[in-house]
């Protein structure tokens, strides 16, 4: 059994980069990449900078978004193979192909989709804070 | 005479320590189990959010959950209870030994009374219904199968429920 996972898991996901999201006692979710962690707490990089102690958190999850781009790109390789030659021929099931591989085409466009997002809520709260 | 008594003794003594690593070993076996198997477990929390999903990884405090294709650690602390659709565990008959199962049961509580332990074995060889009281107000009717220091292992029509002990306020028969 081994005695700390969830160092582990916080290891894999800071090294690999990836945003998560952190459910606390309370229900609310904080996502954002992990910047570091030590037995007590977490420091994350989100929009704006923030701290978490460890004894609140009650459960660490992948952000969602992230997940569905990376099972395509295991399996990137057999679809594109059979999506090559199927555009052309029906053009009308171009719409209905699109929308379940919206996150496969390319991950730098749905990642820079995600923070034109992100930047016009900041705008906005921006403002409203003005 | 002396040697005798030394060698049920000794027995005595073997039988508690068996019982007593029965005891402390039902959360892991439960999760071990279901992770063997495969099973979709439904975890509740302590504040009434749910998982669903089969058990990837077993940490001392936490696990490892797939859940839509996804992997969700979550603290045990956090956890109120997990729900198999049908029973993981199976847990052996505690009337094998009735003669001595009672001298063993007796020998720690005729120094000081573990009253926990008293209520929940005579629960179990009563198979009473129990009803628990969970710290987020759930309540819940069942019957108590077996336990270890930290969990209670309940089952209720055909499901098998392993309760936290730190998400239980009380207990009623």
């Amino acid at each position: 059994m081994e005695t700390n996972l969830l160092d582990r898991m916080l290891d894999t996901y800071q090294t690999g980069r990836t945003s998560v999201t952190i459910t606390l006692r309370n229900k609310i979710r904080i996502s954002g990449r992990i910047k570091a962690f030590d037995s007590y707490v977490i420091i994350m990089d989100g929009h704006k900078q923030e701290i978490l102690f460890r004894h609140a958190v009650t459960c660490l999850s992948p952000l969602p978004q992230e997940e569905h781009m990376r099972p395509p790109a295991t399996s990137r390789p057999a679809p594109v193979k059979t999506a090559l030659p199927r555009p052309a021929k029906i053009a009308s099931h171009k719409p209905r192909q699109q929308q379940p591989q919206a996150p496969a085409p390319s991950a730098t466009e749905s990642l820079s989709n995600t923070m034109k997002d992100g930047l016009l809520k900041w705008m906005q709260e921006h403002k409203a804070a003005k | 005479m002396f040697l005798q008594s030394r060698t049920i003794s000794a027995m005595i003594f073997l039988m508690e320590v068996t019982k007593e690593e029965s005891r402390q070993a039902i959360e892991p076996q439960f999760l071990s189990q279901a992770q063997a198997s495969g099973i979709t477990l439904h975890i509740g929390q302590m504040n009434k959010t749910e998982h669903e999903g089969t058990i990837r990884d077993i940490g001392r405090y936490e696990i490892n959950l797939e859940e839509n294709g996804k992997i969700v650690t979550i603290l045990k602390q956090e956890m109120a209870y997990l729900t198999a659709p049908h029973p993981v565990l199976i847990v052996p008959e505690p009337q094998q030994t009735s003669g001595a199962a009672d001298e063993v049961l007796a020998a720690p509580s005729a120094g000081k009374p573990n009253i926990q332990q008293e209520f929940l074995d005579k629960a179990i060889k009563e198979n009473q219904l129990l009803t628990l009281y969970l710290i987020n107000g759930q309540r819940v009717r069942a019957q108590i199968e077996a336990y270890d220091n930290f969990t209670i292992l309940l089952k209720e029509e055909g499901k098998q429920h392993l309760y936290y002990k730190h998400s239980i306020t009380t207990i009623n028969r």
